[in-house]
């Protein structure tokens, strides 16, 4: 490295800092809709949300059915609505996504960004 | 060897016949009395000295604090700070009922749906109550998805009540499928460690390292998922107390 490693510190951190603030004030604006801010958090529930809406969905139906006696009617109508509202929890769900990619692009990069401006 | 799910078994400590009913007090109640006693002290003793510099104690207490404040602000957003305490109270039964929960010989309560979905259910009706309260009946518009022809309304308002419906469903299964796996995962590794050795002696006994060593790596993934549950059934909680209070969607 061409700075002394003291110098190369301190540049270091300044880059660090003015990265966060950065950060900080996307994430600020986008904070709004923010559906929870790990990936890993958005990955593990997404699977459920989509079973758990067919799963009362075809409940209601066969609770109708059962009552009403219109057997198979109930269920199917159910079934097709409950593959809908699924598909709309798994949208919701998915759409926490661009929020905290936005928000974590500049801190991914930032090993290759503070190399490059140092040493050139 | 006993049965993975043997470890889940509720059994009475005490009975406790009240009413017709045996309201007895189990090992679920006394891993739940743990967690609640842990958090009180942990947030006693935290917060006592109150000191600049905080010790680790303090800033344990202050970081869940300032964790759940900043994810109650950002998922409510304004007029959620009446929901804070309940908010905090969830995160933290949760976070310690999962993390005891790890502890050897000790018992998990959530990883029972009738616990997760209590809490689940509560959170449910009181988006309806709190909603109604708070908007009257303009609250049931939040079934009304804007920007869309009218045509398919029709269509929309029943898949958007069954969304709302599988709410509880969803948060409770979340949980409570997520700790009964990991800890089902747990017990059949550290089984292999003693049919190994039961079977095959000392040459067993080095080749349980293996499992074992796999038991120690998932016992790091479940204390990360015991952190991550309890997260998520906070902020899911939020997302859903945010519909009873800003209803212009």
């Amino acid at each position: 490295m061409p700075l002394s490693s003291n110098e190369s510190d301190k540049s270091d951190l300044e880059e660090r800092l003015r990265q966060a603030t950065e950060r900080q004030t996307v994430r600020s604006v986008h904070a709004a809709p923010a559906q929870g801010d790990s990936s890993v958090g958005i990955a593990a529930r997404s699977g459920i949300e989509f079973v758990a809406a067919i799963v009362v969905s075809v409940g209601i139906g066969f609770a109708a059915d059962h009552w009403l006696h219109t057997s198979p009617i109930g269920v199917l109508v159910m079934l097709v609505l409950g593959f809908g509202a699924g598909l709309l929890n798994l949208y919701r769900t998915l759409n926490g996504i661009p929020v905290s990619v936005t928000s974590r692009s500049p801190g991914a990069n930032s090993p290759v960004a503070d190399d490059d401006e140092i040493n050139g | 060897m006993e049965s993975p799910l043997a470890q889940f078994a509720i059994h009475p400590l005490f009975h406790l016949p009240m009413a017709g009913y045996d309201l007895a007090f189990t090992n679920s109640s006394l891993a739940m009395l743990l967690a609640f006693l842990a958090t009180v002290v942990v947030f006693m003793v935290g917060t006592r000295k109150a000191a600049v510099v905080p010790g680790t104690l303090q800033s344990v207490a202050e970081s869940i604090y300032q964790f759940v404040e900043t994810m109650v602000e950002d998922n409510i957003g304004h007029g959620g700070r009446h929901f804070f305490p309940l908010i905090f109270a969830i995160f933290t039964m949760v976070l310690f009922g999962n993390i005891f929960g790890l502890i050897p010989t000790n018992f998990t309560f959530t990883s029972h749906i009738v616990v997760t979905g209590a809490i689940a259910l509560f959170v449910f009706c009181l988006v309806i109550v709190a909603g109604v309260a708070r908007n009257g009946l303009h609250w049931f518009s939040i079934f009304m998805p804007s920007g869309v022809p009218a045509y398919i309304i029709p269509l929309m308002i029943p898949i958007e009540i069954i969304s709302f419906l599988s709410r509880p469903l969803s948060l409770s299964v979340r949980l409570f499928a997520n700790m009964l796996a990991g800890h089902v995962i747990l017990h059949v590794f550290a089984g292999f460690c003693v049919l190994l050795a039961g079977l095959l002696g000392g040459f067993g006994i080095i080749l349980s390292l293996l499992p074992l060593s796999v038991n120690v790596a998932f016992m790091g993934l479940e204390l990360l998922v015991a952190c991550l549950q309890a997260y998520i059934f906070a902020i899911m909680s939020c997302i859903y107390l945010r519909d009873a209070v800003d209803v212009h969607h």
